[in-house]
């Protein structure tokens, strides 16, 4: 994790002003390593983390190396996006994996 | 020919070459399998169960989901199970009520199961769990650009399926009955009728069947395969009944090939008349 953090709510704290943008249309800010944390939605449930990468998030998570799939606000992030793929405020994650079906 | 036909033979060719040298093949997507019972793996009573029915109906291809990771690495378990197995995968999109959720769900599935078959299901409506035909020829189409081989799960429609071939669909999974009432063939007309409108295409009768019986049925009208699940994981034996459905697939196979009988109204005596002992004709 790096320590560029998109900002898109209100409730987030920066450190600094905006220096990068981000995908979407997102404010972006440099600040310290640590401060800030996004509200995400994570297969439907409630989070606040302090992760601003896909990567970072499943690490977190403690998905490591398990066999999972992801999708950001709908739209499919192969693995080897995950690490690139910048989180912001509201994003909606799905963490899927391979299950019994009919 | 009239699509109201219903001689299993009247000019339908056999489209598997395997018929030709006694092999008797499903073909699908260039895929040559044995097998003609396509089996979920959802609702077994354990995994045992599920490992001993499958290994009992001598099934090539199973059907599998994807579902959010509650437990980590629960997923994992199943999918070194599922490659245990000496199968081909069929991931579904089971639950999905759009083509977008519908075609990111099979990226995904096509990720994690690493095949690019996928069961395509966009349902309509949660009581009949009905396929919204508009939206399945949207996703069908997209998928199918983007390299998958995608199969329908659509209804008896004619319309909707030839827009399904259009869209890239080389393999078409009409419904029985609604997933999971175990009503057999509800439709069987529709069914007679679009089997002898694409006399060419592999067609599989999906969901609905609750008997051996329906499966028979299913594979007398001269349809290549049937997928079915519940009612085998839901049976009292689910190992015993998965040998079962793959006797009745078979004997409907066979039965079909051999051709039927013409049904008639009249009663026509099978042993001979002529010798008849005490017979009389005036009696007549």
């Amino acid at each position: 994790m790096n320590d560029t953090r998109i900002i898109s709510s209100a409730n987030a704290t920066l450190d600094s002003a905006p220096s990068q943008v981000g995908h979407g249309d997102e404010e972006v800010a440099e600040t310290a390593a640590g401060k800030l944390t996004l509200e995400l939605q994570v297969n439907g449930e409630a989070r606040t983390v302090n992760c601003h990468t896909l990567g970072a998030l499943l690490a977190s998570l403690g998905y490591g190396e398990t066999r999972i799939a992801t999708a950001v606000n709908g739209v499919f992030v192969a693995a080897p996006e995950r690490a690139s793929c910048n989180l912001s405020n509201g994003d909606r994650v799905e963490i899927v994996a391979p299950r019994q079906g009919g | 020919m009239s699509a109201f036909e219903n001689t299993p033979q009247d000019g339908r060719e056999l489209q598997d070459a395997g018929e030709l040298s006694g092999k008797d093949l499903f073909s699908v997507y260039g895929v040559d399998l044995t097998s003609r019972l396509l089996l979920g793996t959802a609702q077994y009573p354990s995994p045992s169960v599920l490992n001993s029915a499958i290994e009992a109906c001598e099934t090539e291809v199973v059907t599998v989901s994807l579902r959010r990771e509650a437990a980590r690495g629960g997923g994992q378990s199943f999918f070194d199970m599922v490659r245990s197995w000496d199968v081909r995968v069929l991931p579904n999109t089971a639950g999905c009520r759009s083509p977008k959720d519908a075609i990111t769900t099979a990226l995904m599935a096509r990720e994690l199961f690493d095949t690019d078959w996928v069961k395509l299901e966009v349902i309509a409506n949660d009581d009949t769990l009905q396929p919204d035909l508009f939206g399945l020829v949207e996703a069908a189409k997209e998928l199918s650009a983007q390299g998958f081989k995608v199969f329908p799960y659509t209804t008896e429609d004619l319309g909707a399926a030839e827009r399904l071939m259009a869209a890239g669909c080389e393999v078409l999974m009409p419904w029985g009955a609604p997933i999971g009432t175990g009503k057999g063939l509800t439709n069987p007309y529709a069914l007679r009728t679009m089997r002898n409108y694409f006399p060419g295409v592999p067609l599989v009768v999906d969901a609905g069947m609750g008997a051996p019986s329906h499966a028979a049925y299913a594979m007398e009208l001269g349809f290549d395969a049937v997928l079915l699940n519940t009612a085998v994981a839901k049976a009292g034996d689910p190992v015993r009944m998965a040998r079962a459905f793959a006797g009745a697939v078979g004997a409907g196979r066979a039965a079909f090939v051999s051709g039927l009988m013409e049904s008639r109204d009249m009663a026509a005596p099978s042993t001979p008349v002529a010798g008849t002992p005490f017979f009389d004709l005036d009696a007549l």
